[in-house]
């Protein structure tokens, strides 16, 4: 149990260099959310999860 | 398609060695180009375009090359650890653990994005982005700490 919270918390520390880099993404979801709010966020996360693991 | 090159490649040997390092300097300069690129930015770009959020999100992920190199270097590591400890269903775990991450972000930013735009202002994304600096730099170290472990 204390190996799977570890290595969660190494994951989800070490994604967020990926998650959360400014780039085109970025910058595209701060654009679509100031029109449609967090919908825009949440389609955009779709889109990347299809581009990611098709 | 990763975690099944992870699978093939655990036979080579150093290959758990090789993978770590290389995982550690692609940690490692992501973090520098990552804080450059936050203390050079003056302000947000946000441009107007005629697709939607969907085909953004697609074209944009998939066109990236950061993202392909963060899967090849950071990515494929996390993976050959989870495989190691939990085989095939380490692959699910790494997934489950970061895919939930690019909904919050994206829909966070979003949400911040249509609330008000002082919320996440430059400065504060700004102070973000060099605190995540300092996180990657102590994972980092871990990666290192891992490799010396492994090789002794």
């Amino acid at each position: 149990m204390v190996q799977i919270l570890e290595f969660a918390v190494l994951v989800i520390v070490i994604s967020a260099s990926g998650v959360m880099a400014l780039g085109p993404l970025f910058a595209a979801n701060i654009s679509y959310g100031l029109r449609e709010g967090i919908r825009a966020g949440v389609k955009m996360a779709i889109g990347t999860q299809l581009s990611n693991y098709h | 398609m990763l975690g099944v090159g992870v699978f093939s490649l655990e036979s080579f040997p150093k290959f758990r060695t090789i993978i770590s390092i290389f995982g550690a300097i692609t940690l490692f300069v992501f973090a520098i180009i990552q804080i450059r690129t936050t203390l050079r930015r003056k302000e947000l770009v946000v441009s107007n375009s005629k697709q939607g959020p969907l085909i953004a999100g697609i074209v944009l992920s998939a066109l990236n090359p950061f993202f392909i190199i963060w899967w090849l270097g950071i990515g494929f590591k996390l993976i050959s650890d989870a495989m190691l400890m939990w085989s095939f269903a380490g692959i699910l775990i790494v997934f489950g653990l970061h895919i939930w991450m690019d909904f919050a972000w994206l829909g966070t930013v979003s949400f911040l994005a249509s609330k008000s735009s002082k919320i996440l202002s430059n400065k504060n994304y700004r102070i973000l982005m060099i605190a995540k600096f300092d996180v990657s730099l102590f994972w980092n170290y871990i990666f290192g700490r891992r490799i010396t472990l492994t090789t002794i």
